[in-house]
């Protein structure tokens, strides 16, 4: 928590002329961040166990399934608070990525940067949880359907953002580089939501829309739809939390490799 | 009900994972900062 307020003080302290874009903007936007962190990590921590209660117990079981396959469902709750994060991290470094590109701020890619990160972890979390829940369903735990594909291709593709901005030494370069790159990537989002409808797939389509070919239908319940509800606002709560966190610290260790940049030059 | 225990498992054991790579990451941050502290208090003329 203090070490943003630390990061200023070396900069002030011993370089001042060291300081570049963020030293203004740095202490008074820090305070605010710092108790919204803590507002959202309160709130992630209060939402989590309420949604894996409603996972688990409130909600209802589902008709016409027994023994694995009933308790399996309910991984349903998990892997669609996993989609809601992810689908909200990666709008957010689409957003970002945009901000940054007409306004140059650093912050607006550290940002984006913290965003893919924890959409990917998001994104690994549908994968492996989607994985499980189709051996009882599909008795496969993978096949290549076009839901799965696309899926797997949007989590690779967030990936290699991450190993390719790391292979670029120039910090703006990186960041323009960057940006332009989770832009296109944002088109794998709705290619993969819309891959259920457009292609034959086994997958079932929840909202919106009903798919022929999927292996067991979906309709949705009242405490199924509540459920559903409570996991999205958890799971969202939690990507924010860390999302802003790892933001703060990717903030850090701008500055501490600009302090080290100037001290060593 | 293996598999529902499965997906808990390794959801958690994902998100702890991260969140432990970043808090060992912010010590590592923080330590970083003394050394340079250290370093910047060192090159002020006093």
């Amino acid at each position: 928590m203090s070490t943003s307020t630390d990061a200023t003080h070396v900069v002030a302290s011993g370089h001042a002329e060291v300081a570049t874009e963020p030293l203004r903007t740095t202490p008074r936007s820090g305070r605010g961040l710092v108790t919204l962190q803590l507002v959202l990590s309160v709130a992630a921590v209060i939402a989590m166990p309420v949604a894996m209660w409603a996972a688990l117990i409130y909600a209802g079981d589902a008709v016409n399934l027994a023994g694995d396959e009933m308790y399996a469902q309910r991984i349903f709750y998990m892997h669609m608070g996993c989609n809601f994060g992810t689908l909200l991290a990666f709008s957010v470094s689409l957003i970002s990525s945009g901000c940054y590109l007409f306004t140059r701020r650093l912050d607006w890619d550290r940002l984006a940067n913290a965003s893919v990160e924890i959409g990917l972890l998001m994104g690994v979390g549908i994968i492996v949880t989607g994985a499980i829940w189709a051996k009882p369903t599909w008795n496969t735990y993978w096949t290549w359907d076009p839901r799965l594909t696309t899926s797997t291709i949007t989590v690779l593709i967030y990936f290699a953002y991450l190993l390719f901005r790391n292979g670029i030494d120039n910090r703006q370069t990186r960041a323009r580089f960057a940006s332009i790159y989770a832009l296109v990537a944002f088109l794998t989002l709705p290619l993969t939501y819309y891959s259920a409808r457009w292609f034959r797939s086994i997958h079932p389509v929840v909202f919106n829309g009903n798919n022929p070919e999927a292996e067991g239908s979906f309709g949705v319940g009242p405490t199924m739809a509540t459920t559903i509800m409570i996991a999205a606002i958890a799971f969202s709560l939690l990507t924010c939390a860390i999302m802003l966190y790892r933001f703060r610290q990717l903030r850090v260790e701008d500055r501490i490799e600009e302090v080290r940049e100037e001290l060593y030059a | 009900m293996t598999y529902l225990a499965a997906a808990m498992i390794v959801l958690w054991l994902l998100v702890t994972v991260y969140v432990v790579y970043i808090s060992l990451r912010q010590r590592k941050l923080e330590h970083e900062l003394v050394t340079l502290e250290e370093n910047v208090n060192r090159s002020t003329p006093s």
